[in-house]
């Protein structure tokens, strides 16, 4: 997928999603962020493979999609494109006028903070095993399918 | 000795001072360099957050035009990546080909050298680290005074100055961060215990930054761009120095020029330089009377060694590389979770740490820094959640973050040498001292238990081993001693092979204490050229 507005919509379907749905305006507005984000898919790592292909797809479902796709990754798969064009939307946001989003702290205190790394990893926990479930098999199908292609030969 | 000309090849911290005080002395200096010329800065006065609303571009800026900034997901540790407006002083690595087998060096074409992108530490060795050099204390105590004065270094007399000898020229420290400061207070209630149960000594750093205006530079104002290039010119790099250098009616600076070999006459003695030009690499000769080598560890015995080479002087190979090897260790403040990240603060080394060894060559030398204005996508991707966990997750651990900068000392070996093949290439070799990994792993055991009892926790598997190389604290290959033969130095650091040469960089360092060399550099350049000059 590199249709430049295609790209452009995913950079703010995934900004926010990061950062917050108070960017939405802001990431939809930030018309050189977005050129930057669809500019750096024309470059060699912007290339996936199959599994690459179907995670964005999983991805592409809405937010439950995202969550089991992001969980997933984060898990099984630390370099999927996926992940890089996360990275990526990062980059861009906390380089540009939106920065102070990611610079603020969600937790007003330590315990606040140390309650909302439990519930965090427990939610973790939770969705990875769903994603596990979702997911796993069709990334072992993606393994598996050029060995069937070239039995196939 | 009479007024004479004298060639220094490279701007780096040795050569700089090296033509400082050779022009002090009265010497005419023509300075040969590649010399690529650093980008202007962008708006001085804007803060690290002020770029990001004030430039047209700041994404372009910050991650670069070829996104050499953004650091996608790998399964390699890269916690930082190098800001493009640094990128001028890597590009080009050194101009020359070469082969890395257990060493990945880092090599600068620019003005001013590698140097244009330290972080500043300034720490002298001590008596004890310079056992086994031809030269001592009081050699070099003078030196560091000048230095001091001449580039002006923030610290203190606290409780590091136990491995840190005084100098003049100290100023007193930056302001410390929120951060650092908890971590100093709470060192302040448990050093008796710190010291006596793990030989672990905190204070300020040593950092060539200006806490006061002087002429033509100012003070620290805390924009935290220290990474990015400070704009104000509060820290010292040596292109600052070129600059004032260049106003001097008796020194030339001639850019453009790469020193390939030195050529000699009938007696041995050097009479030209032969350089290569631009692009196109056309040759020249440069007749000399006298060249100061400072082209940086490796580069000048690149120099040497096409030069010896030359002569059919046997076979062309230098051994006894050194290098700090580093390693990086996050750790988060606990006391800091959640806390807002300071708009304004000095980005580099605020605090140091000393590990005290067997002897003062064990001594580990710590630099700590609570970098809070460095690209955060890096860090938030390492965590071992999704993405939006790890960004939520990030952002109560943002003024909690910090890492300790290990360095570990190293001395010459034979295996670890640098080799011209017949293509030209140089082979850079380089095998760990045995014994490295457990050394390593007993000072990182102190390290995490010290941390602990500052309040700060090290994440565990996310400390960094970086390669050899990446300390870029070159040294070696050359070294100077009282009685050597070929491919030495003497004390005053003239080359026994070259009688009209002298090795102004850490080419004749004859071990390397784990303290950042950048000083001691600055100070025996400044010492030989006294010494040559006078």
């Amino acid at each position: 997928m590199n249709d430049p507005d295609a790209l452009r919509e995913e950079f703010t379907r995934f900004g926010v999603w990061l950062a917050g749905n108070q960017l939405a305006a802001t990431l939809a507005r930030s018309e050189l962020a977005a050129a930057h984000y669809a500019r750096w898919h024309t470059r060699p790592e912007a290339r996936g493979d199959r599994f690459d292909r179907a995670l964005l797809r999983i991805a592409a479902l809405g937010r439950p999609g995202l969550v089991l796709a992001d969980a997933y990754a984060a898990r099984f798969r630390r370099t999927a494109l996926l992940r890089r064009k996360l990275a990526l939307a990062i980059a861009l946001i906390e380089t540009g006028p939106a920065h102070e989003v990611l610079e603020t702290a969600i937790s007003s205190s330590a315990a606040g903070f140390y309650t909302r790394t439990l519930a965090r990893g427990a939610l973790a926990i939770g969705v990875g095993i769903l994603a596990a479930l979702a997911i796993g098999p069709i990334h072992l199908a993606c393994r598996l399918a050029p060995a069937r292609d070239e039995s196939a030969r | 000795m009479s007024r004479g000309h004298i060639h220094v090849v490279g701007s780096g911290p040795s050569g700089v001072h090296f033509a400082r005080i050779a022009l002090a002395r009265g010497q005419r200096v023509t300075m040969l360099d590649v010399g690529r010329d650093k980008p202007a800065s962008q708006r001085p006065d804007a803060g690290f957050g002020g770029l990001k609303r004030e430039l047209d571009d700041p994404s372009r800026w910050f991650l670069g035009e070829d996104f050499s900034s953004f650091i996608p997901p790998s399964n390699d540790r890269v916690y930082y990546g190098f800001p493009p407006s640094k990128s001028y002083v890597f590009e080009g690595q050194g101009g020359f080909p070469w082969r890395g087998s257990g060493f990945a060096p880092l090599l600068s074409l620019a003005a001013g050298g590698l140097a244009e992108a330290w972080t500043g530490g300034c720490y002298a060795y001590n008596e004890g680290e310079l056992e086994g050099w031809p030269i001592g204390w009081d050699d070099l105590a003078p030196w560091y005074d000048d230095v001091a004065r001449e580039i002006g270094i923030v610290g203190a007399d606290d409780d590091l100055s136990h491995h840190y000898p005084l100098h003049d020229g100290l100023l007193p420290p930056l302001e410390l961060d929120p951060n650092a400061r908890d971590i100093a207070a709470r060192y302040a209630r448990k050093r008796e215990q710190l010291i006596a149960r793990y030989g672990v000594r905190l204070g300020y750093s040593r950092v060539a930054v200006l806490s006061q205006d002087r002429p033509g530079r100012s003070a620290c104002d805390y924009l935290g761009r220290c990474l990015w290039g400070c704009p104000r010119g509060s820290l010292w790099v040596p292109s600052l120095m070129l600059d004032e250098l260049r106003r001097h009616p008796d020194f030339e600076y001639v850019p453009d020029h790469m020193v390939e070999r030195l050529l000699t006459n009938d007696a041995g003695a050097v009479q030209a330089l032969e350089v290569s030009r631009g692009q196109s690499g056309a040759r020249e000769r440069i007749a000399v009377e006298r060249v100061a080598l400072a082209a940086g560890t490796i580069a000048s015995a690149r120099i040497l060694m096409r030069s010896l080479a030359a002569e059919g002087a046997g076979p062309p190979a230098l051994d006894g590389l050194m290098d700090n090897r580093q390693l990086l260790m996050p750790f988060v403040n606990l006391h800091q979770l959640a806390k807002p990240v300071p708009e304004k603060s000095y980005q580099y080394h605020q605090l140091a740490l000393g590990l005290e060894g067997e002897s003062a060559f064990d001594y580990v030398h710590v630099q700590l820094t609570t970098l809070t204005t460095a690209l955060i996508h890096p860090l938030v991707q390492s965590l071992p959640l999704g993405l939006r966990g790890s960004l939520r997750t990030f952002r109560d651990l943002h003024a909690a973050l910090g890492m300790l900068v290990v360095n570990f000392s190293d001395l010459p070996r034979a295996e670890n040498r640098l080799q011209l093949d017949d293509e030209g290439h140089l082979n850079i070799h380089y095998e760990p001292a045995a014994g490295e990994a457990g050394r390593i792993e007993r000072s990182l055991s102190v390290f995490r238990k010290v941390l602990l009892r500052l309040g700060c926790v090290a994440p565990p598997n996310m400390t960094w081993l970086r390669e050899m190389g990446a300390g870029v604290h070159y040294a070696g290959l050359v070294r100077m001693s009282e009685d050597g033969g070929a491919l030495t130095a003497t004390p005053e650091c003239a080359s026994r092979d070259f009688p009209n040469v002298l090795l102004a960089d850490g080419i004749t360092f004859p071990t390397l204490p784990a303290k950042n060399l950048t000083f001691t550099l600055m100070a025996n350049a400044s010492r030989i050229a006294d010494l040559h000059c006078a």
